[in-house]
C-alpha cells in the first residue's frame, strides 16, 4: 500500500481488478487544500489510457514489480535500447518511454521496470543534471530566482529556469515535476 | 423539468467556524435556490449552534430551513442514513465513514470532494475530473471553488449584489441597521473599519479610523476608536462589510463575503506549515491586483505582507498604515469593479448542481 504522493511514473497500481501503469505523475501542493496528485495511467491489460486526480494522501494498492539497473545506449528512432551490467539488451518503445525522452542521454543510469518478465517502462533518477544549450542572456542583478525564463537543455527539451541561468550552466531538474531545482556544481 | 436531486453534505468542524460556516451557507443556498433534498451531516452541533441559534445541539436529527440536519455519530447514521443521496459531498476532505461508503457502493452516487477556495492556477487541471477511487471502485471528483472559469466559482446567493447595492445607496437604512447592531452612526470624514482576525493581531494601533470588532476577537485591542459588538448572524455580517470603508477578514467565508461587499479589504489567510499559505495568498493577490495601479498594488501587497507574515512593529507599521489609508478611494472603485466582474460567472452552488446533473445523465 502506498499513498498517492509516493507514487511516480513507472509504478503500477491495481484498481477495480485492473493493472494500471502510471505513465505520468504530477504533484500540486496547496495552502489549506489537500495536496493533489494528477496521474496518467496505461491499462496493462487493454493498453487503454486514463487519467485520475487524487488527494496526495489517498491510499493505493501498488504492485511489486521487478526493477533492473541499466544504462541508456542509443535510440533507433522507434526503439530505445538499454543495457545491463551483463551486456543484456532491452528495448522500450517510444510510448513506453513517456516523458523520459525529455531527459535521457547516452550512458544515463536508470531502471527498467518489468512485469511478468516483460519490460514495462523506464524509471529515471529523481534529479538529473543537464547543460543549458540555449537561453536568453542573464538579467544582471536578479539573483532572487523569482523571475523565470525558458532554457533549452542538451536533449532539446525546454524547462523554466531563473533569470540568472546562462548558456553552459549545468542545472539540476526534478524529473517528477519537470522543474528546475538548482544550478549544479 | 429536472427531477429533484438529493444531496448529502458531510462536514467536520476542524477549528473555528470556517468549515461549518461555508457548508451551512452552501447548504442554505442549495436548498433555497435549487430543487434539492438536502441532508447536512455535521459532527459538532455545539459549534454549529453558535453560527445558527436554530440548531439544537441535543437533537440527533432536525429540520431547519428545508434542510435535514443529522448529527455525525455512528449510532445516528446507523439509524437514519439508510441510503445515499444522488450526490454525496465530502467537505474539505472530511473522510466519510465506512457505513456511508457501503451505502454509496449500492447506488453509485456522484461523489464530490469539496475543497477550499484558492486562486492558484493548478486547480484548472484538477477541478471536477471524475476519477476512479482506488479502494471503493466508485468515481470521485475534486471540486475547487475558484476565480477562473475552470473552477466552481464562489458561493454567491441570487440577488446578493442587488441587495448590497440597495443597502449601500440608502443611508437611512444603513443608519437604522447600525443602530440595531449597536454600532456608532456614520460620521462625515471618519473612516469605519471592521476587524475579524486570528488571535495573532499584527497591528496594535489603528490610527485615523474607527474599528468595529466582534466580542472575543483581538481581545487585547483597546482604545477610544474601538467599538465591540456581539457576534452577528451571517446576514448582518454582510451588512457590516457593506457599511464599512475597509474590512479586515480571515479564513474563507468572511473573505468571500468581503469580495462581494465591493469594499477594500485585507485578508488574513489561515496559516499553514512551511508557509504554504503564502503561496495561496500571493496567487490571490496576483489575480486581484492585476488591473490595479502599480503604486496602489504595491501598497496593498505590503499591507497584506504585514498582516500575514507576523506584523511589523512601531514606525514601519504606522508608516505602512498611514500610506495605505489615502488609497482607499481607488481600492473601493477596484473592489466594486472586481466583484461585478466575478458576478458574471456561475456561482458555486450552480456549478455544483450542473456538474451533478451532468454526471447523473
Amino acid at each position: 500500500m502506498k499513498v498517492a504522493q509516493e507514487l511516480r511514473a513507472g509504478n503500477v497500481v491495481t484498481m477495480n481488478n485492473n493493472l494500471l501503469l502510471i505513465t505520468k505523475a504530477e504533484f500540486s501542493k496547496s495552502g489549506r487544500n489537500s495536496s493533489v496528485m494528477k496521474f496518467k495511467f496505461r491499462n496493462l491489460i487493454t493498453s487503454s489510457p486514463s487519467e485520475g486526480i487524487y488527494k496526495a494522501d489517498e491510499k493505493f494498492d501498488d504492485v511489486q514489480l521487478d526493477h533492473k539497473d541499466v544504462t541508456y545506449s542509443y535510440s533507433t528512432g522507434e526503439e530505445y535500447i538499454f543495457m545491463d551490467a551483463d551486456y543484456n539488451q532491452y528495448e522500450l518503445s517510444g510510448a513506453m518511454m513517456e516523458d523520459a525522452v525529455k531527459y535521457i542521454y547516452e550512458q544515463m543510469p536508470c531502471e527498467i521496470v518489468f512485469y511478468d518478465g516483460k519490460p514495462l517502462s523506464i524509471e529515471l533518477p529523481i534529479k538529473v543534471i543537464h547543460e543549458v544549450t540555449y537561453t536568453e542572456p542573464a538579467v544582471k542583478g536578479d539573483t532572487s530566482g523569482k523571475v523565470m525564463k525558458p532554457a533549452t537543455i542538451t536533449t532539446g527539451h525546454t524547462v523554466s529556469v531563473p533569470a540568472f541561468v546562462e548558456i553552459g550552466d549545468r542545472i539540476e531538474i526534478d524529473t517528477r515535476t519537470d522543474e528546475y531545482t538548482s544550478r549544479a556544481k | 423539468m429536472s427531477a429533484p436531486l438529493s444531496i448529502d453534505l458531510f462536514c467536520k468542524v476542524v477549528d473555528n467556524y470556517g468549515d461549518i460556516g461555508v457548508c451551512w451557507r452552501l447548504a442554505r443556498q442549495l436548498a433555497s435556490e435549487h430543487t434539492i433534498k438536502l441532508r447536512l451531516i455535521v459532527d459538532d452541533l455545539a459549534v454549529f449552534h453558535k453560527i445558527d441559534a436554530r440548531i439544537d445541539p441535543q437533537k440527533a436529527q432536525q429540520d431547519i430551513a428545508d434542510i435535514k440536519v443529522l448529527h455525525w455519530e455512528e449510532a445516528v447514521l446507523a439509524q437514519h442514513y439508510t441510503s445515499a443521496g444522488d450526490a454525496v459531498i465530502e467537505a474539505f476532505a472530511c473522510a466519510l465513514p465506512d457505513l456511508v461508503i457501503e451505502k454509496m457502493k449500492q447506488t453509485q452516487p456522484v461523489w464530490i470532494d469539496f475543497e477550499y477556495l484558492t486562486a492558484e492556477g493548478w486547480i484548472e487541471g484538477c477541478h471536477a475530473r471524475p476519477s476512479l477511487h482506488p479502494s471503493t471502485g466508485l468515481m470521485k471528483s475534486l471540486f475547487f471553488p475558484g476565480f477562473v472559469t475552470q473552477s466552481a466559482g464562489l458561493i454567491r446567493e441570487a440577488g446578493l449584489l442587488v441587495e448590497r447595492d440597495a443597502f449601500q445607496s440608502d443611508l437611512a437604512t444603513q443608519a437604522a441597521w447600525r443602530e440595531l447592531a449597536g454600532l456608532p452612526a456614520r460620521e462625515e470624514g471618519i473612516l469605519d473599519v471592521s476587524l475579524f482576525c486570528y488571535p495573532d493581531l499584527p497591528l496594535s494601533r489603528f490610527d485615523g479610523v474607527r474599528v468595529f470588532v466582534p466580542e472575543g476577537v483581538a481581545p487585547g485591542l483597546e482604545g477610544e476608536n474601538i467599538s465591540r459588538f456581539k457576534f452577528l448572524p451571517s446576514r448582518d455580517y454582510d451588512r457590516l462589510l457593506w457599511t464599512c470603508d475597509l474590512n479586515f477578514v480571515r479564513g474563507e467565508d468572511s473573505w468571500v463575503r468581503a469580495i462581494w461587499a465591493g469594499k477594500p479589504f485585507i485578508w488574513q489567510i489561515y496559516k499553514q506549515e512551511e508557509n504554504a499559505h503564502l503561496v495561496k495568498l500571493q496567487a490571490f493577490l496576483d489575480r486581484y491586483m492585476k488591473d490595479l495601479d502599480p503604486g496602489v498594488a504595491e501598497s496593498l501587497a505590503q499591507i497584506h505582507a504585514m498582516w500575514n507574515e507576523g506584523g511589523r512593529e512601531g514606525k514601519i507599521a504606522s508608516r505602512l498604515w498611514d500610506s495605505f489609508l489615502p488609497l482607499l478611494p481607488q481600492l473601493r472603485s477596484h473592489a466594486r469593479t472586481w466583484s461585478g466582474n466575478l458576478a458574471g460567472s456561475d456561482d458555486c452552488a450552480t456549478s455544483l448542481i450542473r456538474f451533478i446533473r451532468a454526471q447523473k445523465n
